[in-house]
């Protein structure tokens, strides 16, 4: 069985047109397919513009932290290499703090950007789902009202149930 | 009779991932001992492996696990341990018990040599596959400081194997065995990497040693799925 755990992973190909990159690849089809299904860069440019500025936090403050966590927590050993728990305990920590923005944050509006659900929104579906899963630390999520119910939410879309069949 | 016919009629049962090295161990000693068996994929990426059904074969979230009937085993060095004694009349002699002048004594070079493996070669050598293959992943760089520090550790381990293998062909002696096996996986990651041209090219019955271990049919069936892509953009 060949598996190929990390590297340039995912790739799409439309017809002749290759990507790269995840965050590009759902911002792409966002925008190709944005008159059909759910429009997950909002209406407006203002709006927009929020939905970019939360994208932009999940890739430079929530992401560095929870990959972290899913490295050394969910692979490291398992894959026969030492976890460094002082990484884990920092990363925690960081996420932490990340997430007391976010609880902050949806307190005030339903969403990340506003009240509808975004592309910011999704971009947080699979590390989460490591995080209250494998990773162990659903807590971290649980002890924040908002931030709890947001997960519960965005969680419970079909799309994303679909995903979590595979 | 009828005891060894039930007892072929259960297949071992492999759990691991195959780009794992733990489990290429494992998978190698299978293959050296010529066994069939069921190998079952364990999902990483779904986090499987830290889950409730398969934390109760495995409590700390471990691969490989071995399945023989109603027994269960985890830690790849004690599942190798237990094929080399339950068929060490077949396939090749791993624990050297078939050694023709005093088999007591290379047997006990097989346990002296895989405990080397386990206590000095391994703690050297996993932390600087781990900066090439997992650590550099996502857009890092290797942490050179963490694979200079290791690799001279690994090169003060291996002026120990350069010494031993002026004498003997192998670690335990002048046949393959286990303690051979053991070093393989790792070692066939390390040789991805620009740290082998002088830990190991830099040591001649090292490197003889290694393209011998390494060129045997049983690991190259198990080479074929050991594939821990590094990032390619």
């Amino acid at each position: 069985c060949r598996a190929q755990p990390f590297g340039s992973v995912p790739v799409i190909q439309d017809g002749d047109y290759t990507l790269y990159e995840s965050r590009a690849i759902i911002r792409y089809y966002s925008e190709k397919y944005k008159s059909q299904g759910t429009d997950l860069l909002g209406k407006t440019i203002e709006e927009r513009g929020l939905v970019e500025q939360w994208l932009e936090v999940e890739s430079q403050n929530f992401h560095p932290p929870i990959y972290n966590l899913t490295l050394h927590v969910m692979f490291a050993s398992v894959l026969g290499f030492p976890a460094d728990e002082l990484l884990i305990r920092e990363s925690e920590e960081k996420l932490g703090k990340v997430l007391d923005v976010y609880e902050e944050r949806l307190s005030k509006s339903k969403y990340l950007a506003g009240d509808f659900f975004s592309l910011a929104d999704l971009s947080h579906l699979p590390f989460t789902q490591y995080l209250v899963g494998p990773i162990g630390k659903e807590y971290m999520i649980r002890s924040r009202k908002h931030v709890s119910a947001w997960w519960d939410d965005i969680s419970s879309r079909p799309s994303w149930k679909k995903v979590l069949q595979l | 009779m009828a005891a060894q016919e039930a007892e072929a009629a259960v297949p071992l049962k492999l759990h691991g991932a195959a780009m794992s090295a733990c489990t290429a161990r494992v998978l190698t000693c299978l293959h050296e001992k010529g066994l069939d068996f069921e190998f079952v994929p364990v999902d990483l990426f779904s986090g499987e492996h830290k889950l409730p059904p398969f934390l109760s074969i495995s409590p700390f979230g471990l691969i490989p696990v071995l399945q023989d009937g109603d027994l269960t085993l985890f830690e790849s060095r004690a599942i190798t341990a237990y094929i080399a004694e339950k068929y060490k009349d077949t396939g090749s002699d791993l624990l050297l018990t078939r050694h023709e002048a005093g088999p007591a004594a290379a047997a006990a070079a097989v346990k002296v040599w895989t405990e080397v493996e386990s206590q000095h070669f391994n703690p050297a050598i996993a932390p600087i596959v781990y900066q090439y293959f997992v650590a550099s992943m996502q857009g890092g760089s290797p942490d050179q400081a963490a694979i200079d520090g290791h690799a001279e550790k690994l090169g003060k381990v291996l002026d120990v194997y350069e010494a031993r293998l002026e004498k003997s062909k192998y670690l335990a002696g002048d046949s393959y065995s286990l303690a051979d096996l053991h070093h393989v996986p790792y070692t066939y990651y390390l040789m991805k990497t620009p740290v082998a041209a002088s830990v190991v090219g830099g040591r001649p019955r090292v490197k003889a040693w290694w393209e011998d271990i390494s060129g045997r049919p049983a690991f190259l069936k198990v080479a074929q799925g050991m594939e821990f892509v590094a990032k390619e953009k």
